[in-house]
């Protein structure tokens, strides 16, 4: 049994909130956003850095065929070696592999910032294209979510990415022709690293979901 | 089919209770995992039957056909191709068993594609998918066509668009919400039903992703702008994990309460998705019997959409302006981009003009020599996908016209329709098909009208034509008509004129396009703004201008103000009161030295201002080393200071540290001369190690250091540790920093510090970057620096050959 083609996301859609940019650039709760020149110049670049952003992405299901301890065996083939994956996806019948990246136009104008000295927006363009990229693989994962809940199967809230734990980064090459990202335009290093910059894959597990046949009161209890 | 009528009037004095799930009662019958639904269905007629009835037995009044995948492209998957005949099988089952009594649904689901603008589908193409499918429905007797688990409003409208070519009968949509109140492609409620409902849908509402409790304030959002009935196909709750398995929580009994609560909130029709059952659907049918029917609160939705956002008129307060600045005509470069097929100008135009407060955008495609029919479509698809703010279509050609509606994924405005009568005749039915509102022109094909009566007879007879397709006063905005004031004097008093009249006798929005009024005039911004404010007085709700305008802007906004239709001067103070912490203001008569003004220009990251700063410090007598010593350095490390504390965040770090290198670099010949030459605190050579290309981490790392006099040797990203180790021998610097950003390529970091050992190359490392840390910098004999601010520190150290305390 193989796996099917990937899907493929020419255009994600994801929303990344503002909250979540200046998080990552180190802005606290009660840390006042900047007023004047400074503070529209940082806002102008967020705007530009989302008009910049070219989303795309890719996923697939696969099933398992076997799942031990420290090692993952797919349909098609392919094992993964990695005990923290194989804690993942204790329960899964099947593994959702991932990608996502923020594409070229945004890569380029932050290398000019660079070059340009303008590094404060450089940091905003940097950290925005990371949220988003991650947020590309929560919209995956909720695309997959709702394809599959009417099969009655939900993908874990968890995922894992190659190069974390023991899930070797040397797996970034197999996920990367399984996923078919050359499509997108994403290549990979020597040393597995992805381009554009900004590129992501992710492993998340399939579970099943179950009906329950029978209600008891402390389900009706909590619901009501 | 059914008209909708028929639908709604057979079931006028209840509520309708659609089915539930169908996937896991056919599983329950034995349908294998991986099949196709439908040719299992086809296969097992007589399981598929029994699942109808079992829902009609439990107070079904409708049943969905078993059709939700039965499209090309997901039957394709399975090597089906005859898709019309699917359909029309499946409808006859579910019509077979559904009787004389039952209503049939025939189902369409997603097709798992995305749409243009959206996606690489062409949307006629998606349309003649849904066409194929849905006329397979229609000659299988369905009774109406329910449209379910959307995801993409685009995708929606293409069903729908292909149902209503094929029939005038009853079509429901409804779309899936995650948990944050939005579609996955980002369609609030609100949006999906304003679009959905104007495009024909004769009821909407949310079905899957979610419990009833989760749908209930979706539902509540719908109502207050609903004008067709509401539809809730709530799950058996959300999943959750007990006893080791994930589960649909949610029993019959809860189930029930919850639907109850829906109806109470608006819904119409009701019924299960995933996870509900025949005893979820009894229970349902039971809770809500006797339940008085809820009615749509509105005629006309005064509504106009994007994919992702509303704008509700009567919920804007104060004056509305439609952004301008989308029209090539007299802008010759935009012209010629638009000719090349190029977009930047128009995504720049785009954003501006949303940064500035617009609430809708104005988009004009005629460009002499390109064919506006195939550039007016291109220009909606592509400011769809990069913009949230609804559009207008300015056109009078009826073909882009009808291009441009037809892709748009929303509502648009269509501006105009004037009385000229061909124009009305053929451009008032495009806008009425797909339900867009229009700004109506009162002109004639004879030349403007010079007075407001003259103007007040034109409207009033293209308002007696839009009736006749349905328009409301809702659907319909009056142009005053502005004409330019040094051609016709008394044009503007006739523009107030029938402004006034179309807000306080005829009862209508109105709209100007302002700049008009100034064209060939000098300082044409008094102009317009005098006016704006004489046309907020008499009632105007919709400017088109340019929101980069500070007149209009700060104009409209105090007009607002003084006719109490900004409420306590909020938006007003909002927009004229300044924010944040670290802005000194001058204490009113305590004079600021030029040491002063500098400190601050870098604590504020002024970057514009700190050459001309440092001159006027320089022309007072200052020397360059003093400046550097005595404000710039101090205000660079309080800038380091605030950044460790979490009151700075990076961009402003990096925008103080932009300031102050400016300032060096212009007072770099001046400290020279002063000193004999050296003003440099010593060499650091900088990279990025082998293997790894990312560098936006250590670009930080240099500037900061080149801030505190470091000269930094920057050897960027991916570099050889022999070509490292061959650059330290050469420059001798003070340390050498190295950054890597993955656990593969850290490892390089402990290669060259063992290579410049066993070389007997005396330069302290410094490392940094994502997965580096403290443990590993010390493993491999370097010293580590979380970020720049520490890095200096660091390096400071190094410097004076000080050991501190290692940071926590």
């Amino acid at each position: 049994m193989s796996p099917a083609d990937p899907d493929f996301f020419p255009s994600i859609p994801a929303a990344v909130p503002e909250a979540r940019v200046w998080k990552r650039l180190g802005r606290r709760r009660n840390t006042e956003f900047p007023g004047g020149e400074q503070g529209k110049a940082i806002r102008d670049a967020l705007g530009e850095a989302f008009s910049l952003m070219d989303l795309r992405g890719a996923g697939l299901v696969v099933p398992i065929l076997s799942l031990d301890p420290s090692e993952i065996r797919l349909a098609g083939g392919t094992v993964f070696r990695s005990a923290g994956l194989a804690r993942l996806l204790r329960g899964s019948d099947a593994l959702l592999l991932m990608g996502a990246t923020a594409g070229k136009e945004i890569m380029d104008a932050i290398g000019k910032a660079v070059e340009e000295g303008r590094m404060a927006r450089a940091s905003v363009l940097d950290a925005a294209a990371s949220e988003a990229v991650d947020g590309a693989l929560d919209w995956i994962t909720g695309f997959y979510r709702r394809k599959l809940l009417r099969e009655m199967k939900t993908v874990t809230k968890r995922r894992f990415s190659a190069g974390y734990g023991d899930f070797a980064l040397e797996n970034q090459e197999t996920i990367h022709r399984l996923l078919g990202l050359a499509r997108l335009s994403v290549e990979l290093t020597e040393s597995f690293m992805l381009l554009p910059e900004k590129s992501v894959t992710a492993v998340a597990g399939i579970l099943k979901i179950e009906n329950r046949e029978t209600s008891s009161d402390e389900t009706e209890k909590s619901h009501s | 089919m059914k008209r909708k009528k028929a639908i709604l009037e057979r079931r006028g004095k209840e509520i309708l209770i659609l089915d539930g799930a169908t996937g896991t009662e056919l599983q329950k019958r034995g349908m294998p995992a991986g099949v196709c639904p439908e040719a299992w269905c086809l296969d097992h007629p007589a399981i598929i039957g029994d699942v109808h009835r079992e829902y009609l037995d439990a107070g079904s009044a409708a049943v969905y056909t078993a059709t939700f995948g039965a499209n090309r492209p997901k039957l394709g998957e399975y090597g089906i191709t005859d898709v019309f005949e699917v359909n029309r099988k499946l409808a006859l089952l579910a019509r077979a068993a559904a009787g004389r009594d039952g209503l049939v649904a025939g189902d369409v689901g997603p097709t798992g594609r995305f749409i243009e603008p959206f996606g690489d589908l062409p949307f006629e193409d998606a349309v003649a998918v849904f066409r194929e499918q849905i006329g397979g429905l229609i000659a299988g007797k369905a009774d109406f066509i329910v449209i379910e688990t959307m995801i993409d409003i685009q995708e929606a409208r293409a069903a729908l668009i292909a149902a209503r070519e094929l029939t005038d009968g009853f079509v429901m949509v409804t779309v899936s919400f995650e948990r944050d109140g939005r579609s996955l492609n980002g369609t609030d409620p609100v949006t999906a039903l304003t679009t959905l409902q104007s495009l024909g849908a004769g009821a909407v509402g949310c079905n899957c992703s979610a419990g009833p409790a989760e749908m209930a304030p979706w539902i509540a959002a719908m109502k207050r702008h609903a004008r067709v009935p509401l539809v809730a196909k709530p799950n058996a709750g959300m999943p959750e994990l007990l006893g080791g398995k994930t589960v649909f929580p949610m029993g019959p009994e809860a189930f029930a309460r919850h639907g109850r609560e829906l109806v109470s909130l608006g819904v119409r029709f009701i019924g299960g998705c995933c996870g509900s059952t025949p005893e979820h659907i009894r229970a349902l049918a039971a809770a809500t019997k006797g339940m008085e029917p809820p009615r749509p609160v509105r005629t006309a939705p005064g509504a106009v959409s994007s994919a992702r956002k509303t704008v509700v008129f009567e919920d804007t307060e104060g004056l509305v302006v439609v952004g301008e600045r989308l029209n090539p005509t007299g802008k010759k470069a935009l012209q010629q981009e638009l000719r090349e097929g190029k977009w930047a100008t128009v995504r720049t135009m785009a954003l501006e003009q949303e940064r500035q407060g617009a609430l809708l955008l104005d988009v004009n495609a005629a460009v002499p020599g390109v064919d506006e029919k195939r550039l007016l479509p291109e220009m909606v698809s592509f400011l769809a996908r990069m913009s949230e703010l609804p559009l207008v279509i300015d056109s009078s050609d009826p073909e882009a016209i009808e291009k441009a509606l037809r892709l748009y994924p929303g509502r648009a405005l269509l501006n105009s329709i004037s009385g000229e009568s061909e124009k009305l005749l053929k451009i008032l039915p495009v806008a009425a098909r797909y339900g867009a509102p229009f700004i109506l022109l009162p002109l004639e094909g004879t030349g403007v009208p010079e007075t407001s009566r003259e103007r007040q007879a034109i409207v009033r007879k293209i308002w007696k034509e839009a009736r006749k397709f349905g328009y409301t006063r809702e659907d319909m905005i009056v142009d005053g008509l502005v004409m330019t004031v040094s051609t016709r004097p008394r044009g503007p008093k006739e523009t107030l004129a029938t402004i006034r009249w179309a807000s306080e006798s005829f009862r209508c929005r109105t709209i100007l396009g302002l700049s008009n009024v100034s064209f060939g005039l000098p300082e044409r911004r008094w102009l317009n703004g005098a006016f704006l404010a004489m046309a907020v007085e008499r009632g105007v709700k919709f400017v088109i201008a340019n929101p980069g305008s500070e007149e209009v802007m700060a104009l409209g906004a105090a007009a607002d103000t003084l006719l109490e239709r900004d409420r306590e001067a909020r938006r007003y103070v909002s927009r004229f009161s300044g924010t944040g912490t670290e802005e000194k203001k001058p204490v009113p008569g305590k004079a600021v030295s030029d040491g002063e003004a500098v400190f601050s220009a870098i604590l504020e990251g002024r970057g514009e201002e700190i050459v001309p700063l440092l001159k006027k410090a320089l022309g007072g007598g200052i020397p360059p080393q003093a400046l550097v010593e005595q404000s710039m350095v101090p205000a660079i490390s309080r800038v380091g200071d605030l950044f460790e504390k979490r009151k700075y965040f990076l961009p402003q770090l990096l925008s103080s540290a932009e300031t102050m290198k400016r300032g060096l670099a212009f007072l770099e010949p001046e400290l020279r001369s002063a000193e004999g030459g050296k003003a440099s605190r010593g060499r650091i050579v900088m990279a990025t190690v082998e293997g790894d290309i990312h560098d936006i981490g250590k670009n930080i790392v240099s500037l900061l250091l080149g801030n505190h006099g470091f000269d930094v040797v920057d050897l960027g990203k991916d570099v050889a540790a022999d070509r490292i180790l061959d650059e330290i021998r050469r420059v001798r610097p003070v340390l050498a920093g190295l950054s890597a950003l993955m656990t593969t390529t850290m490892v390089r970091m402990g290669e060259v510090v063992r290579k410049a050992k066993e070389e007997g190359i005396d330069c302290p490392f410094l490392v940094g970057g994502a997965v580096v840390t403290p443990s590993y910098a010390e493993s491999i004999g370097a010293r580590y620096a979380r970020d720049g601010v520490e890095a200096v520190r660091v390096a400071e150290e190094i410097l004076d050959g000080r050991r501190k305390p290692k940071r926590k």
